[in-house]
C-alpha cells in the first residue's frame, strides 16, 4: 500500500504513531515511488525551513518593550493618553531580545549571506588559481541605487527558463554538531579564539567545511545579461567549467543568557545571544583556461549596477581577496580595531525624512575582520559599541 | 471584567492596576508573544495589535475559576496569537481580494523595514503571500515549532488533516520560493 504525500510528510516530522512509523519505513524500502515521493517532500520541507528561519531570525531580533507597552495597555480603554517616551531598557550585554537557537540561525545566515559575495568578487586568473579572503570592505549603496537595481531586475524578469542558467550544488556535510573546545581545535587547524568577559559558558559549534560548485550555461546567461540590457557577455570559453567556493569549517561560540529555561518548549522567553564565528577564508577556485579578469569586467559592466556602484567596485583594488560587503544608508562601515581592519555592521539609518523610531533599541549589530588567514566575527542581540568592545577581546 | 482600582505609580502617570498575577503573566510572555505574531504577519503594526487583542483575550478569560488557562499561558497565549493572525490572514485575503491590489502590498511596508527587505525577508514573504492563508499559517507555525496538535487548534483542522495541508503548503512554497531565488 502506498501512502499519501500528507501521511509522509507527518512521518518526517516525526508526527505519526510508531506502528505507522515502522510500515512506512518498511515500505519506503521497498517502493521506489514512496521514496521519491519523500525524498520530494524533504527537499520542500528543507526549503520552507531555510526560508522561514529567516523569518524567524528577523522577528527574534526585533525589540519588545513590554513593561512600556504594558503601561499603556493597562491605562485601558483611554488609550487617546500616550504614555511618555520611555527610556530604553539599560542594555546590559546580554539583555533579552533574541532566542537562543534562532539567533545563532540568524548568525549563522548572515555569514552565510557575507560569503555569497565571493563568487561575483573573485575571477581572476588566467589558471586554476586559489583565492583567500585577506581583507573586509564597504561599499556603499545609496536608496536610488538600490531602486535602480530593483527596477533593472524586474525589466528582465520571465524572459527565461532560469533552471537552464547552469547547475549549482554543494559538496560536503550540512550537519552542524556540538563539540568541545579540544574537538574543535583539532579540526579546524587554526587557534580558536574565544572572547573574553562573558558572563556564561559558551556552547561550541563545528560547521564543517563545504564547497558550493558551479557551472554556467553561457549562452542561457548571456541571453539573459542582454535581456537586462547588457551590451557585454560571457566568453564562452567558461561554458561547463566548474568553479567552486569552498568555506572550510567554521566555529561557532554561542553565549546565551539561559536565566529563563524551559529548553523544552519551542518558544520559550527572550533570551539574548552573542555568537563569535571563525573560520579559514573561504576560498574561490577558477577552472583552467577561464580569464577571470573579463569575466570580472562583464559583471562589474552589468547594466543592473548602478554607476556609483561600479565606480566603487572598480576602485577595490585587492579584489582577489577582498570580502565586499554593502553599506546600505550608514548599515556597514569600516574602522580599525586594535590596529586590525575590520567592517562593522549595524542595522540602517533611518531614510531622510523619516522620524527615527525611540521605542526600540538597535537590532542586532555585529564586527567582522580578518587576522591572519582567519576570518573572525562577533554579532548577536547587542549593539554597535558592545559588539565592538567584544571583539576588542579576540583581537588582542 | 473586574473592578480595576486606581493606584497612584507616580507623579506623571496614573494606571489602574490589575491582578498582579495577569501583569506578571504579560510582562513575561508580551515578547514571545509579540515576536511569534511578527513572525507570523511581518507586519509590526498588525503583530503589536494582534498581541494586545490575545492579552485581552486572556484578561476577559482569566477569572480565578480559569486557573486552566494561567497554568500553561504561554501555550494558551500562543494559540489564541496563531488563531487571530490565521483569521487576519483570512480578513487579508478578502481585502486584497475586494481592492484587487497586489499581493506585494502585505510585505513590510515603509521606509523602517527597509533592513529586513535587504534580506531575504522579502522573499519570503512574497512567496508566502501566494499561498491560501490556511497554507500559511500552517506552514508558519510548523516551522515555529508547533506540533500538529496545536496547529490544529489554532487553525481548526483535525489533527489528521494538518499532514496533507502541510504537503501542500510546503510545496507551493518551495515552487514559489523557489523561482525567485533562482531569479536572483
Amino acid at each position: 500500500m502506498c501512502y499519501e504525500d500528507g501521511l509522509l510528510v507527518a512521518y518526517l516530522d516525526g508526527e505519526v504513531d510508531k506502528p505507522t512509523r515502522e510500515s512506512i519505513a518498511a515500505h519506503v524500502r521497498i517502493c521506489a515511488r514512496c521514496a521519491a515521493a519523500l525524498n520530494r517532500l524533504e527537499t520542500e520541507r528543507t526549503t520552507a525551513t531555510d526560508a522561514l528561519t529567516t523569518l524567524l531570525a528577523a522577528s527574534a531580533q526585533e525589540s519588545a518593550d513590554a513593561e512600556r507597552t504594558w503601561r499603556t495597555y493597562a491605562a485601558a480603554p483611554d488609550r487617546s493618553e500616550q504614555t511618555p517616551a520611555a527610556d530604553p531598557p539599560a542594555a546590559g550585554l546580554l539583555h533579552r531580545v533574541g532566542r537562543g537557537r534562532i539567533a545563532v540561525a540568524a548568525a549563522v545566515l548572515a555569514v552565510a549571506a557575507s560569503l555569497s559575495f565571493a563568487p561575483v568578487r573573485g575571477f581572476a586568473a588566467d589558471l586554476l588559481k586559489v583565492f583567500r579572503i585577506q581583507r573586509v570592505q564597504t561599499i556603499t549603496l545609496s536608496d536610488a541605487d538600490m531602486e535602480q537595481m530593483s527596477a533593472t531586475l524586474s525589466r528582465g524578469e520571465g524572459h527565461l527558463d532560469l533552471k537552464s542558467l547552469g547547475d549549482v550544488w554543494v559538496e560536503g556535510a550540512r550537519e552542524t554538531t556540538t563539540v568541545t573546545l579540544s574537538q574543535a581545535q583539532q579540526k579546524v587547524g587554526f587557534p580558536i579564539v574565544l572572547p573574553q568577559g562573558l558572563d556564561t559558558e559558551p556552547r561550541l559549534e563545528l560547521q564543517p567545511a563545504r564547497t558550493i560548485k558551479f557551472k554556467l550555461n553561457v549562452d542561457a546567461v548571456n541571453e539573459l545579461l542582454t535581456s537586462y540590457g547588457s551590451s557585454e557577455t560571457f566568453p564562452k570559453t567558461i561554458d561547463g567549467k566548474v568553479f567552486s567556493v569552498t568555506m572550510p569549517a567554521a566555529v561557532l561560540a554561542t553565549y546565551a543568557d539561559d536565566t529563563s529555561g524551559d529548553d523544552a518548549a519551542p518558544y520559550t522567553s527572550a533570551r539574548a545571544v552573542v555568537v563569535a564565528a571563525q573560520g579559514r577564508s573561504p576560498e574561490l577556485a577558477v577552472p583552467d583556461g577561464v580569464n577571470a579578469a573579463e569575466l570580472r569586467d562583464v559583471l562589474i559592466s552589468l547594466p543592473i549596477i548602478p554607476e556609483s556602484v561600479r565606480k566603487q567596485l572598480s576602485a577595490v583594488t585587492d579584489w582577489e581577496h577582498t570580502l565586499i560587503i554593502p553599506n546600505v544608508r550608514g548599515s556597514a562601515r569600516e574602522t580599525t580595531i586594535e590596529g586590525v581592519p575590520a567592517v562593522v555592521i549595524a542595522p540602517p539609518k533611518p531614510v531622510d525624512g523619516t522620524t527615527p523610531r525611540t521605542d526600540r533599541p538597535a537590532r542586532g549589530a555585529g564586527v567582522i575582520w580578518n587576522q591572519d588567514g582567519v576570518v573572525r566575527g562577533v554579532g548577536g542581540t547587542i549593539d554597535e559599541d558592545a559588539a565592538i568592545r567584544v571583539a576588542k577581546t579576540m583581537i588582542r | 471584567m473586574r473592578e480595576r482600582p486606581v493606584v497612584v505609580r507616580d507623579e506623571r502617570e496614573i494606571v489602574p492596576s490589575t491582578s498582579p498575577s495577569f501583569r506578571d503573566v504579560f510582562l513575561t510572555y508580551y515578547p514571545a508573544v509579540f515576536r511569534h505574531l511578527l513572525y507570523l504577519s511581518g507586519d509590526r503594526q498588525v503583530a503589536e495589535d494582534l498581541t494586545q487583542e490575545t492579552f485581552t483575550r486572556l484578561f476577559q478569560q482569566a477569572d480565578p475559576d480559569a486557573s486552566q488557562t494561567l497554568r500553561n499561558p504561554r501555550a494558551w497565549l500562543l494559540t489564541v496569537a496563531s488563531n487571530l493572525a490565521y483569521n487576519h490572514f483570512r480578513n487579508e485575503k478578502r481585502r486584497l481580494d475586494r481592492e484587487r491590489r497586489p499581493k506585494l502590498s502585505v510585505l513590510p511596508g515603509g521606509a523602517a523595514e527597509a533592513y529586513d527587505q535587504m534580506d531575504d525577508v522579502l522573499d519570503v514573504r512574497g512567496a508566502l503571500a501566494t499561498l491560501e492563508p490556511r497554507d500559511r499559517a500552517v506552514l508558519l507555525l510548523r516551522h515555529s515549532g508547533f506540533s500538529y496538535a496545536e496547529i490544529a487548534d489554532a487553525v481548526g483542522l483535525q489533527t489528521s488533516s494538518v499532514g496533507t495541508t502541510l504537503a501542500r503548503a510546503q510545496r507551493r512554497f518551495r515552487e514559489t520560493y523557489g523561482r525567485r531565488e533562482r531569479r536572483k
